[in-house]
C-alpha cells in the first residue's frame, strides 16, 4: 500500500519536473518560428531594392524553399485529386507550385514604399504554431498577416483571415473539377507568364499586397 | 431568360433560408452555383467594361488626398450603423466606441472628413446586419452573388443591399443622387487593388472571390479572431489521406 503510494508521488514529482522541460521546448519552438518570420520578412524589404522581376524572383527563390513547405502546399491544395496522381505528376506540380509562389512574392513586393512589418506574438494551436504580424504600407490600411508552421515549416499564411492555402484549394480544385489536371497545369504555367510579362510591361510596380484599400484615415 | 433569372432570385431568396444546410459553420455553401456564375459572369463583364475604367481614371485624377476624405465621409456615416450593430450583439463596448467615433469624427472631423478619433484609440469595429444574424446563431448561409453588387449570403443580403442606402437614410431627402454615384465608384477603387491581386492569382476568379467573401466574413463575425484550431482543423482531412 505505502509503495503503490510512494510510486504514485514519484510519478507526480516527475511529471512536474518534466512540464517545465516541455514548456520550455514549446517556448523555444515558438521564438524560433517568429525569428524565422521576421527574417523572411527582412529579405523581403531588401527584395524591394531589386527592379527586374527576373532578380527580386533569384533573390528570393531559395528564402521561399526555407521557409515555406511547398509539398505539404502542393498536396493540401490538390486535396484529394493529389493521390490520383503519379508520381511524376506530383513532382511536376510541386516544382510549377514553388515557382508561382516565387514569382508571386517577386510580383507584389516589387517596390519599397515604406511598408513596415511588425510581429505581434505567437501562439501554439491545435498541430502547430501561429505567428501573428502586421504589415503597414505608407499609404493604406494595416494588414494582418498570420504564418501557419506545422512542422518547423510555413503551410498557409492568411491576410485579414482571408487564408491563401484555402483560397488555392478552392480555386485550383474548381479546374480540377472543371477541366482536368493537364488544363490546371496550363492555366498555372499561362498565370506564371502572365505575372512576369505585366511585369516587364509595367516596369516597377508598387507592393500590391500592401494597399488593400483605403480605410478612413 | 432575363425573367427566368429574376423568378430563380426570388425562389433563392424567399425559399432558401427555409431550407436546412448540412456541415460546418460558415463553411462555402454553393447551391445555386450555376446561377451565382450567370450572376458573376454578366456583372464582370459590366465591371471590367464600365467601372473599373471609371474607378481607374477617378484614382488618376484625384489627389491622394481628397480621395481620402471622399473615403472619409462615407465610411464615417456607415459608422452609425456598425454602431447599431454594435449594440444589437450585445457589445456597448463596441458600439459606443463606433458611436464615439462618429460623434467625433462628424464634429471635430469636420462631417467626417477627418479622423481624428483613430488617432484616440477609438477605432472602426466594421459590424454590420450580417454579422448581427450570425451572432444571433444564423452561421451557416447559401451564398449568392448579387449581380452588379457582388459577393454575399443570403443571410449578408439585407446589410449588402443596405449599405448603398445608408449615406441616404441618415442625410435624408436632400441626399443627391450623383453622391450615391460617388460612393460607388469610390468603393470601387478602393476595391482595385483586391480585384488586381485577383485577377494575378486566380485561375478561376468566381471561386476565388467566394471563397475570400465567406473567409473574410467569418473573420469579421469573429472581430478579427477566429479560433485557431479552426485554421488548422479546415486541413486536416487531407493531412490524414497521407
Amino acid at each position: 500500500m505505502i509503495r503503490s503510494l510512494m510510486t504514485r508521488v514519484r510519478w507526480f514529482c516527475l511529471l512536474l519536473l518534466i512540464q517545465p522541460l516541455a514548456l520550455l521546448a514549446d517556448t523555444t519552438e515558438t521564438e524560433s518560428q517568429v525569428a524565422r518570420v521576421e527574417h523572411f520578412h527582412e529579405r523581403l524589404i531588401s527584395m524591394m531594392a531589386l527592379s527586374a522581376q527576373e532578380e527580386r524572383e533569384a533573390f528570393i527563390s531559395d528564402e521561399v524553399a526555407a521557409f515555406f513547405d511547398i509539398d505539404r502546399i502542393a498536396r493540401l491544395s490538390l486535396g484529394r485529386s493529389w493521390r490520383k496522381l503519379d508520381t511524376s505528376a506530383q513532382e511536376a506540380f510541386t516544382t510549377l507550385l514553388g515557382k508561382h509562389i516565387v514569382a508571386t512574392y517577386a510580383d507584389r513586393f516589387a517596390q519599397f514604399k515604406g511598408q513596415k512589418f511588425d510581429t505581434l506574438g505567437s501562439q501554439s494551436a491545435k498541430g502547430g504554431v501561429v505567428v501573428r504580424t502586421t504589415i503597414t504600407p505608407a499609404d493604406g490600411a494595416k494588414v494582418k498577416l498570420d504564418y501557419f508552421f506545422r512542422e518547423g515549416k510555413v503551410f498557409n499564411v492568411s491576410a485579414d483571415g482571408v487564408s491563401d492555402l484555402s483560397l488555392r484549394r478552392a480555386d485550383y480544385n474548381s479546374v480540377l473539377k472543371e477541366s482536368g489536371f493537364t488544363a490546371l497545369v496550363e492555366h498555372m504555367e499561362r498565370k506564371l507568364k502572365e505575372i512576369r510579362l505585366e511585369e516587364s510591361e509595367q516596369g516597377t510596380r508598387s507592393g500590391q499586397v500592401t494597399q488593400s484599400g483605403k480605410e478612413q484615415r | 431568360m432575363k425573367h427566368r433569372f429574376v423568378l430563380s432570385l426570388f425562389c433563392i431568396v424567399v425559399l432558401g433560408g427555409c431550407a436546412t444546410l448540412e456541415g460546418d459553420d460558415y463553411a462555402v455553401y454553393d447551391v445555386h452555383e450555376d446561377l451565382n456564375r450567370t450572376s458573376y459572369d454578366v456583372s464582370d463583364v459590366v465591371d471590367r467594361n464600365l467601372l473599373v475604367p471609371v474607378a481607374r481614371g477617378y484614382q488618376t485624377v484625384l489627389p491622394d488626398f481628397v480621395e481620402q476624405r471622399v473615403t472619409n465621409v462615407f465610411a464615417n456615416v456607415r459608422t452609425l450603423a456598425s454602431s447599431v450593430n454594435g449594440f444589437l450583439q450585445g457589445k456597448p463596448a463596441s458600439g459606443g466606441e463606433d458611436f464615439g467615433r462618429f460623434m467625433m469624427n462628424s464634429t471635430i472631423g469636420l462631417a467626417g472628413l477627418f479622423d481624428p478619433a483613430s488617432d484616440v484609440g477609438l477605432e472602426s469595429q466594421e459590424e454590420d446586419f450580417g454579422q448581427t444574424m450570425a451572432t444571433w446563431g444564423w452561421r451557416k448561409s447559401r451564398y449568392i452573388y448579387i449581380p452588379f453588387m457582388g459577393p454575399s449570403t443570403l443571410r449578408d443580403l439585407p446589410s449588402t443591399i443596405i449599405r448603398g442606402l445608408i449615406p441616404r437614410l441618415i442625410v435624408g431627402p436632400d441626399y443627391h443622387w450623383g453622391l450615391s454615384m460617388l460612393d460607388v465608384v469610390n468603393t470601387r477603387a478602393n476595391l482595385l487593388t483586391t480585384t488586381d491581386v485577383r485577377d494575378a492569382s486566380a485561375l478561376d476568379p468566381y471561386s476565388f472571390t467566394r471563397d475570400g467573401y465567406i473567409q473574410r466574413r467569418k473573420y469579421l463575425i469573429y472581430d478579427g479572431e477566429p479560433p485557431m484550431d479552426d485554421l488548422f482543423d479546415d486541413f486536416d482531412d487531407f493531412e490524414d489521406e497521407e
